[in-house]
C-alpha cells in the first residue's frame, strides 16, 4: 500500500473597481488537501477543504478502495524538488491605492472610458508528496489585472480590457501598455479592404488551437476518433509550427509537475515538431492503455483521481518580432472573440474587439467582423509564426500570427 | 448566533455542501467521488466601501467578523444609509428537499444508474468514444445579518452527462446528452432518450452536408431558445453593466419597445431546477421578473447596489458561485414565454431555412453568437437533411425584432454540465428554456 498527499494553499487579495473607483476588497484563504491510497492496482481518494485531521482522510481514502477504481500504474518516485517564485513587486497594503492610481491615470487621458473589474495578488503553494520518496513543492506570487473598460457611449457589455497575469509588476511598464490600449481603442479606424489579412492572437488564447488540442488527446488518439490518428510522424503543418506541453515555470505560471508527480526532462515534452505530429499528450492511464509515451498531462482537483488534461500549452517562438513576421504588412490583433471549428475542420471567428496593428504599435480600433479559415490552412500555408517578444515585457504571452480570410 | 460590531453593516453566508461525482469512460470506472465541506463568506459595509472575507473553516466566522470591525466608521448611520436601507431583512426557513435529500441516496444506487447508461451505449456498439458521468450537489445555505436576517434554505440538483465522439475520414463529431433534476427519481428509465439521442447523432454525422453562408430563417429547438434568451437578453438585463454607460441606459430604458410584440422573457428564482434561488446571496427573496413583456422592456435584474442606483425594486439576483466569491448580478431561471403556434406550423411556414436542434455555446458582446452542434435544412416546410453550421450571429436589437413565431409549449432545462460565466465566477448553475422560436434573416456561417 502506498500513500500520496496533495496540498494546496491559496491566499488572495482582490480589489474590485466599478465605475472608475475601488468599491470593495476581498480576502480569501483556502486550503485543499487530497489523500490517495494505492493498493492492489487500485486507487482510493479522499479530500477536504479547510482544516482536516489527516488520519481521518487516510481512513476515508482507504475505505474508498472498495470502489475498485483501477490504477495499475507505478506511482512517481525518487524526486525531491522545490521551486519558489515569490518576489513581491507590490504589497497587499498598497494594492487598493495602486488600482485607484492606475484608473485615474487611464481616465485622465481617456475621459469617456469607464473602468471596472478586479486586480488581485495571489499567493499560491502546491505540494505533492508520497511514501515513494516523492516531494514536489512549488510556490509563487501572481499579479492578475482585469481592468475592463466601457465607453460612455457604448451599447456593449464590455468594450475592451487591460488584462495581465504574471509574476512581475512594474507600474510604469503596465501604465504605458494600458494607455496604448486605451488610446488605440479611442481611435476608430476602417477595416482594410483586403480579402485576407494576418490575424494576431495572444498565445494565452487557446481557441485557435482548440481543434489540435482536442485531437492530440491520448484518449481520442487511442480510441481512433482523433483526426490525427493516421498522421503521426507525418508533416501536416507548417515547418515553423512547434507545440510543447511545457511546465517550465520560467515559461509560464504552472507548477513544474503534473497531478501524478511527473516531471519531464527540461519540464517540457514536444507534441508537434516543425509541423510533424510527434505524439499525443497522455497521463499514466492513457499512456498505458494505448501504448503511448507518457507526457505528464495529468490534472484534476485536489481530491480527484488524476485524469488526462491539456496543461502547459506552449508554442515555439520564432527569432523574429511581430513586426518582422508581418514583414511590412498591417495585421489585426484580436482581443475579444468567439470562435468555433466545425466537424469538417473549418474555423469561424466572430471578432468583437480588435486593433489594427503594425506589429509594434496599436494603430486603432476596428469594427466587428468575421474571419474564416481551415485547420490545415491556418497552421499550414497561412501560418506566419509566433513572435519572439511578449505583449509587454512583464508578460508570458507572445503573438500567434496566421493569415485568415475576412468573411463578407 | 454571531456577535456583530457596531458602526458597520455585516452579513454572513454559510454554505454546507454535499457532492457526488462518478465517471465511466467506455465501460471503465474513472472515479467515484463523494465529498462534504463547508465555508463562509462575510461582507461588511461602512457607507463607503464593501469589504469581503471568505473562510474555509466555519469555526473561524466569528474571528473574521471581529476582524471586520477595523472597517467600522464612527459617523456611519446604518439606518440612514440608502444601501443598507435597501437590504432585505428576512427571517425564513425553507427546506424543500428535507424528505428528498439527494445526499442520503446510497452511492451504489448512483453508481448503478450511470453504469447502466454506460452499458446502453456500449451495447449499441456504434460509438467510437464515450464518457458517462453522474453528478449531484446539495447545498444548505444559512444567511445572517446585523439587520436581523436569519435565513436557511436548501437546494439540490442531480444529473447525468453522456459525451459521445464519432470519427469518419478526417472529420470528427462531438455532442453531449444531459439531463438534470432536483429529484433523483427523474433520472431513472432514460434509456430510450439516450438511444434516440445517439441515433440522431449518428444520422447527423453520416448525412451532414455543407451549406452556403448567408441569411436564413431559423427555427430554434427549446434548448437552443433557452441559451438564446440567456445570451441575447439575459445578460443585457443585468443592471450592473448599465451603470457604466449612459448610452446603454438610454437605449435600455424601462418602457422602451425593444422587440417584436410576441416576445416576453422572464427570470424567476422560484422555479425548481438549477436556477432555484429562493433567497439570493444578499438575503433577498426571489422574484418573478418580466424582462420583456410583449416586446416592451419591463424590468432588469438587480443586486442591492444596482437597485439603489436605479431606484428600483430588488429582484433576488445577487448570486455568488460559492463561498469564496462575492455576490454579483446573475440570472436564475431565464426563459421565453410561449406563443400561439405549434412546432409544425412554425416549420411548415418556412420555404427555406435552418432548424437548430442542439448547441455548444453562446456569447453576447456587441453582437450575440451561438455555436450549433446539430442543424438541419428546412425545405418547403419540412426538415429534410443535416447541415453543417459553425456559427450563428446577429445584432441584438435587430434579432429581437426579427422573431416572428413562437410555439405554444415551453420546456425548461436543468443541465448538470453547463453554467453561466461572468467575472471569473464559472460555472454558475442557471436554468433556461423556452418554446420553439422562429427568427428571420439570421447570419449563418
Amino acid at each position: 500500500m502506498h500513500k500520496e498527499k496533495y496540498f494546496e494553499k491559496v491566499h488572495e487579495l482582490c480589489v474590485n473597481a466599478s465605475n472608475n473607483k475601488v468599491v470593495s476588497t476581498l480576502t480569501k484563504d483556502t486550503r485543499r488537501t487530497g489523500i490517495r491510497i494505492y493498493n492492489n492496482n487500485c486507487i482510493g481518494v479522499a479530500g477536504t477543504i479547510g482544516n482536516c485531521k489527516e488520519s481521518d482522510l487516510d481512513n476515508m481514502a482507504i475505505d474508498s478502495l472498495k470502489f475498485k477504481i483501477p490504477y495499475p500504474y507505478e506511482i512517481s518516485k525518487d524526486h525531491i524538488e522545490t521551486q519558489t517564485y515569490d518576489d513581491e513587486y507590490l504589497v497587499e497594503e498598497d494594492l487598493e491605492k495602486e488600482v485607484n492610481y492606475l484608473i485615474s491615470e487611464f481616465k485622465r487621458e481617456n475621459q469617456t472610458l469607464n473602468f471596472s473589474d478586479r486586480v488581485s495578488i495571489i499567493k499560491r503553494y502546491f505540494r505533492l508528496t508520497n511514501d515513494n520518496n516523492l516531494d514536489l513543492e512549488y510556490s509563487d506570487v501572481l499579479y492578475k489585472f482585469d481592468l475592463g473598460f466601457l465607453n460612455k457611449d457604448s451599447l456593449g457589455v464590455i468594450d475592451g480590457s487591460i488584462s495581465y497575469l504574471g509574476r512581475k509588476y512594474d507600474r510604469n511598464i503596465f501604465l504605458k501598455w494600458g494607455l496604448e490600449i486605451c488610446n488605440a481603442y479611442m481611435n476608430k479606424v476602417q477595416m482594410p479592404r483586403v480579402k485576407s489579412i494576418p490575424i494576431l492572437f495572444h498565445t494565452s488564447k487557446l481557441e485557435p488551437l482548440e481543434k489540435i488540442i482536442e485531437n492530440l488527446d491520448g484518449q481520442a488518439v487511442g480510441t481512433g476518433v482523433s483526426i490525427f490518428c493516421d498522421k503521426f510522424n507525418k508533416k501536416i503543418f507548417n515547418e515553423n509550427f512547434t507545440l510543447y506541453h511545457d511546465l517550465n515555470p520560467k515559461n509560464g505560471i504552472s507548477p513544474f509537475f503534473d497531478f501524478e508527480g511527473v516531471v519531464n526532462n527540461g519540464y517540457a515534452y514536444t507534441l508537434i515538431e516543425n509541423g510533424i505530429m510527434r505524439t499525443a499528450y497522455t497521463d499514466k492511464r492513457t499512456a498505458a492503455n494505448y501504448n503511448l509515451p507518457l507526457t505528464g498531462n495529468a490534472g484534476g482537483q485536489y481530491d480527484d483521481v488524476p485524469y488526462l488534461m491539456f496543461i502547459g500549452c506552449k508554442l515555439k517562438c520564432s527569432n523574429k518580432t511581430a513586426k518582422e513576421l508581418l514583414d511590412g504588412e498591417l495585421g489585426i490583433l484580436v482581443i475579444d472573440f468567439t470562435s468555433e471549428f466545425n466537424s469538417n475542420n473549418e474555423f469561424v471567428g466572430t471578432i468583437q474587439t480588435s486593433y489594427l496593428f503594425d506589429g509594434h504599435k496599436l494603430i486603432g480600433r476596428l469594427p466587428g467582423f468575421i474571419v474564416k479559415s481551415n485547420l490545415y490552412k491556418m497552421f499550414g500555408k497561412d501560418y506566419i509564426g509566433v513572435s519572439k517578444e511578449t505583449k509587454m515585457s512583464l508578460s508570458y504571452e507572445n503573438y500567434l500570427i496566421m493569415r485568415m480570410e475576412i468573411a463578407d | 448566533m454571531f456577535s456583530f460590531p457596531e458602526g458597520i453593516y455585516i452579513d454572513v453566508r454559510i454554505e454546507e455542501i454535499n457532492e457526488t461525482d462518478i465517471s465511466y469512460t467506455q465501460g471503465d470506472l474513472d472515479y467515484i467521488k463523494s465529498q462534504q465541506y463547508a465555508g463562509a463568506f462575510i461582507r461588511a459595509y461602512n457607507g463607503q466601501m464593501w469589504h469581503y472575507r471568505s473562510v474555509d473553516d466555519i469555526s473561524q466566522i466569528q474571528n473574521a467578523i471581529n476582524e471586520m470591525s477595523i472597517y467600522s466608521v464612527d459617523d456611519f448611520d446604518m439606518d440612514r444609509d440608502s444601501i443598507v436601507n435597501k437590504i432585505s431583512s428576512e427571517v425564513s426557513t425553507k427546506l424543500m428537499f428535507y424528505n428528498n435529500n439527494i445526499s442520503r441516496i446510497n452511492i451504489e444506487e448512483k453508481v448503478n444508474l450511470i453504469k447502466s447508461y454506460d452499458s446502453v451505449i456500449s451495447n449499441m456498439g456504434c460509438i467510437d468514444m464515450w464518457q458517462s458521468q453522474y453528478i449531484d450537489r446539495r447545498v444548505m445555505k444559512s444567511f445572517y445579518s446585523n439587520k436581523g436576517s436569519h435565513i436557511m434554505y436548501d437546494s439540490q440538483q442531480a444529473g447525468f452527462i453522456i459525451d459521445i465522439s464519432l470519427y469518419n475520414n478526417d472529420n470528427n463529431f462531438f455532442d453531449r446528452y444531459q439531463k438534470g433534476s432536483c429529484s433523483f427519481s427523474d433520472l431513472i428509465n432514460c434509456e430510450n432518450e439516450i438511444v434516440n439521442f445517439i441515433n440522431r447523432c449518428i444520422d447527423y454525422f453520416k448525412n451532414c452536408r455543407d451549406i452556403e453562408s448567408g441569411k436564413y430563417t431559423v427555427v430554434f429547438a427549446p434548448i437552443v431558445s433557452g441559451v438564446f434568451a440567456h445570451e441575447i437578453f439575459g445578460h443585457r438585463s443585468e443592471a450592473d453593466w448599465l451603470l457604466e454607460s449612459e448610452k446603454a441606459k438610454e437605449q435600455y430604458k424601462i418602457g422602451m419597445k425593444i422587440a417584436t410584440d410576441i416576445l416576453s422573457i422572464v427570470d424567476d428564482g422560484n422555479i425548481l431546477g438549477s436556477g432555484y434561488v429562493p433567497f439570493d446571496d444578499e438575503g433577498t427573496k426571489a422574484a418573478k421578473s418580466y424582462l420583456i413583456k410583449n416586446g416592451v422592456l419591463t424590468g432588469r435584474l438587480h443586486n442591492v447596489y444596482t437597485a439603489t442606483c436605479f431606484n428600483e425594486d430588488l429582484t433576488g439576483n445577487a448570486r455568488a458561485l460559492s463561498f469564496d466569491f462575492e455576490p454579483i448580478v446573475r440570472m436564475t431561471t431565464t426563459y421565453i414565454l410561449p406563443g400561439d403556434k405549434t412546432k409544425e406550423e412554425l416549420i411548415g411556414d418556412v420555404e427555406e431555412g435552418i432548424y437548430i436542434e442542439s448547441i455548444g455555446s453562446g456569447s453576447a458582446f456587441s453582437e450575440f453568437t451561438l455555436s450549433p452542434i446539430r442543424a438541419y435544412k428546412i425545405e418547403n416546410g419540412n426538415v429534410t437533411y443535416p447541415v453543417s453550421v459553425t456559427m450563428i450571429s446577429g445584432d441584438i436589437i435587430e434579432t429581437l425584432n426579427s422573431i416572428d413565431g413562437l410555439s405554444n409549449e415551453i420546456q425548461l432545462f436543468t443541465l448538470p454540465g453547463s453554467g453561466c460565466d461572468k467575472a471569473e465566477q464559472y460555472p454558475l448553475p442557471v436554468g433556461f428554456g423556452g418554446p420553439f422560436v422562429r427568427i428571420l434573416n439570421m447570419n449563418i456561417y
